[in-house]
């Protein structure tokens, strides 16, 4: 489980997201960002990993990710003039802005139906490859990658948040614009088709127990 | 934390991911980042918005407040005055401003601007200064003690378009909502106008007042100043002055010379794209035009091939704000050759994508990240180009002159489905969109030639644009690579206005529907509105024909998924299409739409011969085609399945021509309940019973209908 994202800035200083001191400095640099580059680009470099890695955990591919992470901060820099909230804000802001590209990116229905199609071949050639020593990790990933695509956007975002990216269920709400009651029922359900999806294609307990 | 979630959080815990990011990736990101930030060009239309982007006055914040009053532009508030003093001032050729701002502290910002058409320019700010003369541009860091010289932008960002004649030229004659200005009489004399400026920022939510001094003779200002008049925000200035010379600027202001104790950095590289045109059978072919398009169907420019058919095309840099980003389209022909044409796509390097469909050409080496830095070694081979041409009437038939016809294609793939994340115009010409752009002759005939064929399938769409017509679109898809194709348009004089009311037959008013012109079953989409708060709509410039109607389109939610509550809540009903009482000469119009609310139900009961209820059967509510959108049967499920017992109910269904069920096993059913595997097994089960179809025969008050059907097996 990730507990707290580490980034380097300027190759020294070291920052946790997931701390609350370094986070008010983001008020800070929100602030000054929108005219500043200089602030921009201290604001850009402290949430990169994080809107990158939430888009690999959400599409299981570096390059498509990499895209996906472009346009994010592409749409930050059009949009920050109009960004009127706190440094919270800003992160469920970036969230959004991340869940709403990488929607668009899988919407496109070939591309979809070929990362599924990859991740098919993938778990096929694990499963085959019985006799050499299976990598459990990586057929695991192609496990979940296979299944997590098969939801529903809303559904793997919501997990994605909750279990990728460490959020509160209260935090996840807030990006989607929801009631925690509403996001905790929809989890409930995402996660038991995930793991209906995870239990076909594997022993799903084998993994885990 | 439940047992199930800590299971799967187990799960996810084991699993490995290549998650760490690329520093290269982050680095060439955020280059790319910043140089759109500093000149980002400006885009929305909110002009306290637009005029906090623009860099001079980002950095000397007096001009924020100055130009904002400049632009509270022209002819509103009777202040005519005002508007030659902003016509004057759009049309000087030289221009000098000294700006300085107080801030709340006290301290001062002064900053100075030189400014010479066509494209001379010196900026002079705290932090540095920026000389441009057409030909080289210098940027001297102070801070840093840095100066860079690379080539200018002038070709990209000429001196017209600065940001206070580009702001001038934009505003010009619309009114700027919180700016006030009055001239003051009394204060006024034979040689000097003095006006009172008010304007309150609905961006920054400040107020400020202030005085411009103008010149009686030539109406230009000399001076303005302005005073902020609510409380100051942190970093707002406290008050500014602008002092305005007209003079003529020597070519000492905008030598590129760097100062002592400077560093000169490396300048900049140009970023280019070259290559080859060559003819079919693989020789040089010499001055033939090569164009480029960006992906977003934006023309960024042309150039010519040499005698030995090289070509090299400048980019302008990302810091213009008019850099392409990949994948990028070029198209090269020879005037006076019209039958050939030689093209290709530059791909983002590393990331090639399939789409397949026909890329001819030769991509040799690219470098690019979001915006594309350079391309070397480009082949672009000669082949049959399409054509297309055709004839421009009026009603009466008779030929219509100069007429702008422009040409756009939409590529599709090998399905005959678009290809958006391709490109969206990929033509390459000067028309508004980077597409090719002609006019009709005296004969009212145009042509374009020299068109890339395209593929199988390719959608093309024209568009004819005259004054006092209305618009008209005319799309055609191609049946195979696209040779030649003969588009005649029909068009209609505009200037007929139709008022009017949108509401149903409950008498509850729609707001915010799209409403539109159409003729002879065709939609004028030029002519259209929405409906307003009180459901009321007024098309102005529809097509005058006494074959006019007025069409609100209700069975597509055109609110995006992401806004999902009005997404969710949209009501669908049918169109309404409603005819005008045409009279001679008569101009203005008024109708009444009324749309009749979707609320029929049927309850379906489905057997096989046997008497055996059918379960998880798929159905489906069908009207005439295109009168139930797809997304309204999605939304309102009227295509579901039936349950265990074989039966199904369908609610808020639309009362349209052709009203019937479908019932076909192969068909599958959006949100299916069942798993994937048990559909398809049904789906084979299924696929032997008979495609039927029960008409549904609707009875003015009637609004339940229950339907027992028994299917029959092919063999029954």
């Amino acid at each position: 489980m990730i507990v707290g994202t580490s980034l380097k800035i300027s190759g020294e200083t070291k920052i946790n997201l997931n701390e609350g001191s370094n986070a008010a400095n983001d008020g800070q640099f929100i602030a000054e960002a929108r005219n500043d580059p200089v602030a921009f680009g201290r604001l850009y470099r402290r949430h990169y990993d994080a809107v990158f890695r939430y888009c690999v955990h959400r599409l299981f591919e570096r390059q498509a990710a990499e895209d996906v992470t472009s346009t994010v901060f592409l749409k930050v820099v059009e949009n920050l003039g109009r960004f009127k909230g706190d440094k919270q804000q800003f992160r469920n802001w970036l969230y959004k802005i991340a869940t709403n590209a990488v929607n668009n990116h899988l919407r496109q229905a070939t591309r979809r139906k070929k990362l599924l199609k990859v991740a098919g071949e993938q778990v096929s050639h694990r499963a085959t490859d019985c006799l050499g020593a299976i990598d459990a990790s990586a057929e695991r990933l192609a496990l979940l990658k296979e299944a997590m695509l098969d939801l529903k956007p809303r559904y793997q975002t919501i997990i994605t948040l909750r279990f990728f990216e460490n959020l509160k269920l209260t935090e996840v709400a807030e990006v989607l614009a929801s009631s925690p009651g509403t996001v905790r029922s929809q989890l409930a359900r995402a996660l038991a088709k995930l793991r209906k999806k995870l239990e076909l294609a594997t022993d799903f307990t084998d993994y885990t127990g | 934390m439940d047992d199930k979630e800590k299971q799967f959080e187990d799960f996810v815990r084991q699993t490995k991911f290549d998650d760490a990011p690329d520093p290269n990736h982050r680095d060439r990101l955020e280059q790319d980042l910043l140089a759109a930030l500093t000149k980002q060009a400006p885009r929305q239309t909110e002009i306290w918005r637009m005029i906090m982007k623009s860099q001079i006055t980002k950095l000397a914040a007096a001009a924020v407040i100055i130009v904002a009053v400049l632009i509270g532009i022209s002819t509103f508030n009777g202040t005519t005055a005002w508007a030659k003093v902003i016509k004057a001032l759009g049309e000087v050729e030289n221009i000098y401003i000294v700006s300085t701002v107080t801030m709340p502290d006290g301290t001062q910002v002064q900053s100075k601007c030189w400014l010479r058409k066509p494209h001379c320019l010196r900026k002079e700010e705290p932090s540095g200064i920026v000389i441009d003369n057409g030909e080289e541009r210098l940027t001297i860091n102070k801070e840093k003690k840095r100066a860079q010289l690379e080539d200018s932008w002038a070709e990209y960002r000429p001196v017209s378009q600065e940001y206070i004649f580009e702001q001038i030229e934009m505003f010009r004659g619309q009114k700027v909502e919180g700016v006030t200005v009055k001239k003051l009489e009394d204060q006024s004399n034979d040689n000097i106008s003095v006006f009172r400026l008010d304007c309150a920022s609905t961006y920054s939510q400040l107020t400020y007042q202030g005085k411009a001094w103008v010149d009686t003779d030539t109406m230009l200002p000399k001076k303005i100043e302005v005073q902020l008049t609510s409380k100051s925000k942190v970093g707002e200035p406290k008050s500014g002055e602008m002092i305005f010379d007209y003079a003529p600027i020597s070519d000492d202001v905008f030598e590129t010379v760097v100062p002592e104790g400077y560093t000169v950095r490396p300048r900049k590289k140009a970023r280019v794209i070259s290559g080859k045109v060559i003819n079919e059978q693989g020789d040089a072919v010499a001055d033939a035009l090569v164009f480029i398009v960006s992906r977003g169907g934006h023309f960024v420019s042309e150039s010519r091939t040499d005698i030995q058919g090289n070509f090299a095309v400048k980019l302008p840099p990302p810091s213009t704000g008019r850099a392409p980003t990949s994948p990028v389209f070029l198209r090269a022909y020879q005037e006076g050759q019209s039958d050939k044409v030689a093209w290709t796509i530059i791909p983002t390097p590393d990331k090639a994508k399939k789409w397949g469909i026909r890329i001819p050409g030769k991509v040799g080496h690219v470098e690019a990240a979001v915006y594309l830095f350079t391309a070397s070694g480009i082949v672009l081979q000669m082949e049959p180009a399409g054509k297309i041409s055709g004839l421009i009437k009026d009603v009466e038939g008779s030929p219509i002159t100069n007429v702008s016809v422009s040409v756009r294609c939409n590529p599709v793939d090998d399905y005959g489905n678009k290809v958006s994340e391709l490109i969206f115009q990929p033509l390459g010409g000067h028309g508004k969109r980077g597409e090719p752009i002609t006019q009709t002759d005296k004969k009212g005939r145009y042509e374009f030639t020299n068109l890339p064929r395209f593929w199988d399938k390719t959608v093309f769409i024209l568009n004819a644009e005259a004054d006092g017509y209305v618009d008209k679109e005319i799309r055609f898809r191609s049946a195979g690579p696209m040779d030649y194709k003969e588009v005649d348009f029909q068009l209609y004089r505009a200037g007929l206005t139709v008022n009017g009311i949108l509401k149903d037959n409950y008498g509850e008013l729609l707001r915010e529907r799209e409403v539109y012109a159409r003729v002879d079953g065709k939609d004028y989409r030029a002519c259209r509105t929405k409906t307003d708060k009180k459901g009321r709509f007024r098309l102005v410039g529809c097509p005058i024909t006494q074959d006019l109607q007025v069409k609100a389109e209700l069975s597509h939610n055109h609110w995006p998924p992401h806004e999902r509550e009005r997404y969710m809540s949209y009501r669908y009903y049918p169109d309404v299409v409603v005819g005008i009482d045409y009279e001679e000469g008569k101009t203005e119009y008024e109708v009444e739409l009324v749309a009749e609310r979707p609320e029929i139900t049927i309850e379906v009961e489905l057997r096989n011969s046997a008497g055996e209820p059918l379960s998880y059967f798929p159905v489906e509510v069908h009207g005439t085609p295109g009168s139930i959108a797809s997304q309204w049967k999605a939304d309102k499920k009227l295509k579901q399945r039936t349950d265990e017992r074989g039966y199904c109910r369908f609610t808020e269904v639309p009362n349209v021509e052709g009203l019937k069920l479908v019932m076909w096993g192969g068909s599958g059913v959006w949100n299916d309940p069942l798993s994937k595997d048990e559909a398809e097994k049904l789906r084979n089960e299924y696929r032997k019973y008979k495609w039927t179809e029960v008409p549904i025969e609707v009875a003015p008050t009637k609004k339940e209908y229950k339907v027992k059907v028994t299917l029959l097996t092919r063999e029954e």
